[in-house]
């Protein structure tokens, strides 16, 4: 649409609004709603398509007005009004009357549309206006009016919280709860309790217990709020829990699968304490999940795969009678078929590996080539983590002749991986792995993953020499990762069968020196100096046999998953992360409250996501790269008299200390990006959960001299955010980059906190004091360590905590005061309530 | 845990329509999502949730639409995913049909709709009967005074009262619908069967109904089923409007039904039931480029039941030249667009044997590219009347209302073909 051609349509527009309200006082008559409705149609159109519609506010308004009767063109007006408040406050304020005179209106319907309207627009300095509606709309016979309200004090505390708490809303929301006989009002209340930062409300016995008995009143999405709110409740002894599985037990057999998935997460959470009936509740939640994967929507059945997939590795034994279930259909899509075939890796067992094996080999053949691809990898997962069960690695084999060459590599590539955990596998394998040409691998990371295994091997396979020679020959026009393979395989093989790779060797040598990648030159260089020097030394460090890998780095840890579980049954699960790292925290306080994500950490997601899992952390794909860089960077070179053919690079005679350093550099599995990069800035890591009593603590912290002391400037919002939810959120979050709190407490405006950590291989403890003064606007923290070396590192870190607190809003004033004492220091990171 | 907005796209990106709940994404990140979906498409790693620069999208596909749920928070998965399908009903019943033009024609009545069914981002009320208590199509249905959402007010949410019918009729179907997957080496790898007691009612005022069912499902219901020959039901789901505790202590399913369409009751059996109709297909290859089919299928069930609108879809390589084909029984027609070679088989009696031949050929040079890749399995739909495989059957169906009239129940029984795939060697 052109602009000219909008513009001109804008006027004709105006001209019509005009016309209709000059008209409308004389004819009431359905022509001149209907010629109105036709206009705002029109207008709400062009908003929709993003055009602005906001300069005819005013004629907008008169027309509406002269004919208010109308409900379906009061609907309009509303939408209009709600969609320009915000950027026209000025004009707003003249549609305030209007609102409020409908929020008296007769017909509830009005009165609930206006009072929603009127809490919707978003503009904070009329909130003073809509408040008394809302209190009004609070007590107002008519549910849907009611409803309504409650909504609208959620709408109104994110624009002005200070309002809403001093007109003491939340706790007459808490009052409608228990009393209110309309269902979804009581569960409109929880959603906006929750949400407003009060959900301790929301837990106590006294109110879930009625709320449980009357659950099917509900409908089926207010079922899910109420269950998740009491999902947060601590039962006060066993006996209660079994109460209330008792009267949900039927609400697994809902229709809807959210009500489904809210019980079942309640079921789990309730019984985490108690390991016996967990193990009952998962056997019970297993049919009904099953039938959700069967029966459901393709995306919902997504989303409850994802579930399982978390409880299946928790729980593997469980499952591991239904892998059928998990089979792949036909049509469809291959996000859930990526997901399952996940599944049956993460469920096979000694019972079962050889029929998932065999039913994911007919996925291998499928025309899906990420299916195909998927496959490949899960057969190859199964046979490292099932070791015992026949036939699995000759499936693996049977890949390689598949005659596609994806299906190769790929399979090539878990062979790989393979032979390094079980090198005793090796004599079955090299059979088939040498009958396959260089040129039928064509991607490079199966290139190098063969070659790998040549390197490795060679002294068994007879053609080894003569497989790798061509490469040799095309050695530049290998991508860089096959390129570092050979250089590494070459050197190796050299040590084994000398006379056949001397000349091959001397190709690779001289080409890699001359090669214009650094790792590659490097390594080369490195091989040719440590060959000039001593061809014995070479073979010690290049020939090296690389010990078996007994445990390869998993996608999650434990802990990971662990804090993934505390928010099952929701986005965290289905995107693996716990919610801090995908829920911006500059957005939560504008449009949420920190009790919403307890987990939520202060760094930008992806920074979180490292101070928290460590390097220990690989995702699958850094797990694969590491391997390579395993096996290229233990690589070695070979020995006598190469110079002649060693190519043109200078090569000055170095000193030993340098090659040691160079070998220092190249020793570890993680040799190629160190090598190239310069050392990163000191940091400091810290145990993730750090372990002291409250004796030890006391002792130390009596025994200690201070080793720093500095004062932090904090802005009031970071102020707030640390005094928020009885300093709970703060702790967690400090807890989650491994600084645990002993104890904190105090009275506005000081807070105590005193806190621990431990430096990841340090000697000692680091233990904090810090008195966060409100009225000063800053914290005076105390830090007490034996090593000197961490101090100054850690009080930058706990700096920057404190300032991340800024970027966390949260509500008011802590609840309670005076000292409290965590349980044993051992309480953070992901508790459950 | 609540949405910020919900969006309704056509497939390029392009906003049809647009509630904004919370205020906190704007417009423009529809074009941000299909950028990002679009990404995704290529690498091949499309899922119906994104996640991007700390907002989320949760969209489900239908026709030539987009619906999507974007939300800064760490909303439940599930429950806005089934939400959108809720949507997805609530707009279909409506609109008869939910494409662009209905959503371009009704989009006034789609953002009432939408007003309704979230107030700031939290579900509400997806029952589309409920909704247009108070939300009437025609808009000049809308003089006569709009009554508030009645539902809300009583505790049968999905029933509002009034409702009056010249003839009082319940219509109650047993569906059974087999999901099968054979191997193609000819063992069953899996095979469940997955049952639904499909109501639709025409009853006035708010009739109070009970269903009898056969003492062999209610004892498997209660986990005792005998354990000779009983098929054992799991996983039994019933609709919101049954009293649930009724069924526990006698048994009995009683319930104020909604009006109109929905299941009662549903369930899963999932221990291996012998094929309905079971399909070989033998390829031979005469020579690189001629092929023959050999297909049998046969009926494993009772003689007295007879299969209707049995469909066999055979594939053939996408290439296939002029295939030829001979049945014993039914039609076979060749459907390029589909790759296969469709049998049909108007009755197949129990107990019963058909055979067909097809020949084609292939263009010899595609021939020698081998390896194809995997064939599909051989699909199969088809309807058995008066037949469940679990055995469950409705003794009485009972409605007493205060009015006293007296209501027609009707009772059919049928099992069809569900995701029935038989791999070809």
């Amino acid at each position: 649409m052109g602009e000219s051609k909008s513009r001109g349509e804008q006027a004709e527009i105006r001209t019509t609004l005009a016309s209709l309200a000059s008209t409308s006082g004389s004819s009431k008559g359905e022509t001149a709603v209907t010629a109105k409705r036709d206009v705002f149609k029109k207008i709400i159109n062009y908003i929709t398509i993003g055009i602005d519609m906001s300069s005819m506010f005013m004629q907008v308004m008169t027309c509406a007005v002269s004919s208010g009767e109308d409900i379906v063109l009061k609907k309009m007006l509303y939408l209009y009004i709600c969609t320009y408040a915000q950027s026209n406050p000025d004009l707003t304020l003249l549609t305030i009357n209007l609102l409020t005179k409908d929020c008296k209106d007769q017909d509830p319907t009005i009165r609930g549309l206006a009072l929603r309207s009127l809490c919707q627009l978003r503009v904070a300095n009329l909130v003073e206006y809509i408040m008394s509606p809302i209190q009004q709309g609070l007590q107002d016979a008519h549910p849907y009016v009611r409803r309504t309200a409650v909504m609208g004090v959620l709408k109104v505390y994110h624009l002005d919280k200070a309002a809403v708490l001093n007109a003491g809303m939340l706790e007459t929301l808490q009052e409608t709860m228990v009393q209110d006989k309309d269902a979804q009002v009581v569960a409109n209340c929880i959603s906006v309790l929750k949400q407003a930062g009060a959900a301790q409300m929301l837990v106590s016995r006294s109110l879930v217990i009625p709320l449980l008995n009357r659950i099917k009143e509900f409908s089926e999405w207010a079922q899910c709020q109420v269950l998740e709110a009491v999902s947060a409740y601590k039962p006060a002894n066993e006996q209660e829990v079994f109460d209330i599985m008792n009267v949900l037990d039927d609400r697994l057999l809902h229709s809807n699968s959210a009500v489904v998935m809210a019980t079942v997460k309640l079921f789990l959470h309730l019984t985490l304490t108690m390991p016996p009936t967990h193990q009952q509740v998962l056997e019970r939640i297993k049919d009904p999940l099953q039938t959700l994967i069967s029966r459901d929507h393709f995306e919902t059945a997504y989303a409850v795969l994802a579930h399982f997939l978390l409880i299946a590795q928790r729980a593997p034994v469980l499952f591991s009678q239904i892998y059928t279930t998990f089979f792949c259909r036909q049509n469809e899509p291959s996000y859930i078929k990526t997901l399952k075939l996940e599944i049956l890796t993460a469920l096979a067992d000694e019972t079962n590996a050889y029929e998932i094996a065999t039913e994911l080999t007919e996925y291998v053949n499928d025309i899906d080539e990420q299916l195909a691809r998927e496959a490949v990898k899960a057969v190859g997962r199964i046979a490292i983590e099932v070791q015992d069960v026949g036939g699995i690695v000759e499936r693996l084999l049977g890949f390689l002749e598949t005659g596609k060459s994806f299906v190769t590599a790929e399979a090539v590539i878990q062979i790989k991986d393979l032979l390094r955990r079980y090198p005793s596998i090796a004599e079955a394998c090299l059979a088939s792995v040498s009958s396959i040409a260089p040129e039928d691998v064509t991607e490079p990371e199966g290139r190098a993953a063969f070659i790998w295994i040549l390197g490795e091997y060679g002294h068994n396979i007879q053609d080894a020499p003569y497989l790798l020679e061509p490469l040799g020959s095309s050695f530049a026009d290998e991508p860089v990762p096959v390129r570092l393979a050979l250089l590494a395989a070459v050197g190796k093989l050299f040590f084994k069968r000398p006379p056949e790779c001397q000349r091959l060797l001397g190709t690779v040598l001289a080409a890699a020196m001359g090669d214009s990648n650094q790792d590659v030159h490097d390594r080369a260089l490195l091989y040719y100096r440590l060959l000039q020097q001593s061809a014995k030394e070479a073979e010690r460090v290049v020939g090296a046999p690389l010990p078996a890998i007994s445990h390869f780095a998993e996608e999650q840890s434990p802990e990971l998953r662990d804090r993934i579980f505390d928010e099952f049954n929701s986005l965290a699960v289905v995107l693996r992360a716990p919610s801090a790292n995908f829920i911006q925290e500059s957005h939560v306080s504008a449009a949420d409250d920190a009790l919403e994500a307890p987990a939520a950490l202060p760094e930008t997601p992806r920074a979180a996501a490292e101070v928290d899992e460590g390097s220990a952390l690989l995702s699958s794909h850094e797990q694969e790269e590491a391997l390579i860089d395993t096996s290229t960077s233990n690589g070695n070179s070979p020995g006598p008299s190469l110079v002649s053919t060693a190519g043109p690079a200078a090569v000055p005679t170095t000193s030993a200390s340098a090659v040691d350093d160079l070998l220092g550099l190249s020793g570890g599995d993680f040799a190629m990006p160190v090598a190239a990069t310069p050392a990163p800035p000191p940091t400091l890591s810290l145990e993730p959960r750090p372990v002291l009593t409250p004796a030890a603590f006391q002792a130390s912290w009596g025994s200690l001299q201070p080793a720093a002391r500095f004062s932090h400037p904090l802005p009031p919002s970071a102020l707030a955010a640390i005094e928020a939810n009885n300093h709970q959120d703060f702790c967690r979050r400090t807890g989650a980059v491994g600084i645990a709190t002993m104890a904190s407490g105090g009275v506005a405006p000081t807070f105590r906190f005193y806190m621990y950590a431990k430096p990841m291989g340090g000697p000692s403890m680091v233990l904090l004091e810090a008195i966060v003064d409100k009225s000063a606007g800053s914290a005076s923290v105390t830090l007490k360590c034996e090593d000197a070396a961490s101090v100054q590192p850690f009080a930058e870190l706990f700096r920057r905590q404190l300032d991340a607190m800024a970027g966390v809003d949260t509500l008011g004033p802590a609840l309670h005061s005076g000292w409290r004492m965590t349980k044993g220091g051992s309480q953070m990171g992901p508790t459950m309530i | 845990m609540a949405a910020s907005a919900v969006f309704i796209l056509d497939l390029k990106g392009h906003v049809i329509l647009f509630r904004d709940y919370r205020g906190d994404v704007p417009i423009r990140y529809a074009e941000r999502f299909i950028t990002k979906l679009n990404e995704l498409e290529e690498a091949g790693k499309v899922t119906p949730i994104i996640s991007d620069e700390g907002v989320s999208y949760l969209y489900v596909q239908y026709s030539n639409l987009y619906l999507l749920i974007v939300s800064r928070e760490n909303v439940n998965a599930a429950s806005m995913l089934l939400f959108l399908h809720k949507l997805r009903e609530v707009f279909v019943h409506y609109f008869n049909e939910l494409e662009e033009e209905s959503l371009r024609d009704n989009f006034v009545i789609a953002y009432e709709l939408l007003d309704e069914v979230m107030d700031y981002g939290y579900p509400q009320f997806t029952e589309a009967k409920i909704l247009s208590e108070f939300i009437k199509t025609d808009a000049y249905k809308m003089e006569v005074q709009a009554r508030p959402p009645m539902a809300v007010t009583n505790a049968v949410s999905w029933r509002s009262e009034g409702i009056r019918y010249k003839k009082n009729e319940v219509f109650l179907d047993v569906v059974e619908s087999v999901n099968l997957l054979v191997n193609s080496n000819g063992t069953v790898v899996r095979s469940e069967v997955m049952g639904a007691l499909k109501m639709r009612t025409f009853l006035s005022g708010m009739p109070e109904c009970k269903l009898g069912l056969n003492d062999k499902v209610l004892f498997e219901a209660q986990g005792r089923g005998g354990k000779n020959k009983s098929v054992e039901m799991e996983d039994i789901k019933f609709h919101q409007c049954v009293r649930l505790a009724r069924f526990e202590n006698d048994r009995t399913i009683s319930f104020i039904p909604p009006d109109g369409a929905f299941d009662l009751m549903t369930y899963r059996l999932s221990q291996n039931v012998r094929p309905l109709i079971w399909v070989e297909c033998t390829v031979e290859k005469h020579s690189r480029s001629r092929t023959e089919y050999l297909v049998k299928a046969r009926s494993q069930f009772k003689e007295r039941s007879s299969a209707s609108n049995v469909e066999i879809f055979l594939p053939l390589p996408p290439d296939a030249i002029t295939p030829t084909v001979r049945a014993s029984q039914g039609t076979a027609v060749y459907v390029p667009e589909k790759e296969a070679l469709v049998w049909k088989i108007k009755s197949f009696p129990g107990g019963r044997e058909f055979l067909l031949r097809a020949k084609f050929s292939l263009p010899s040079v595609a021939a020698e590219e081998e390896p194809h890749g995997r064939m599909p399995p051989i699909a199969v739909n088809f309807e058995i009347p008066y037949f469940t495989v679990s055995g469950i059957q409705v003794r009485y169906l009972k409605v007493i209302e205060k009015s006293g009239y007296q209501a027609l129940p009707w009772v059919r029984y049928i099992t069809t073909g569900g995701e029935y795939e038989i791999r070809m060697a």
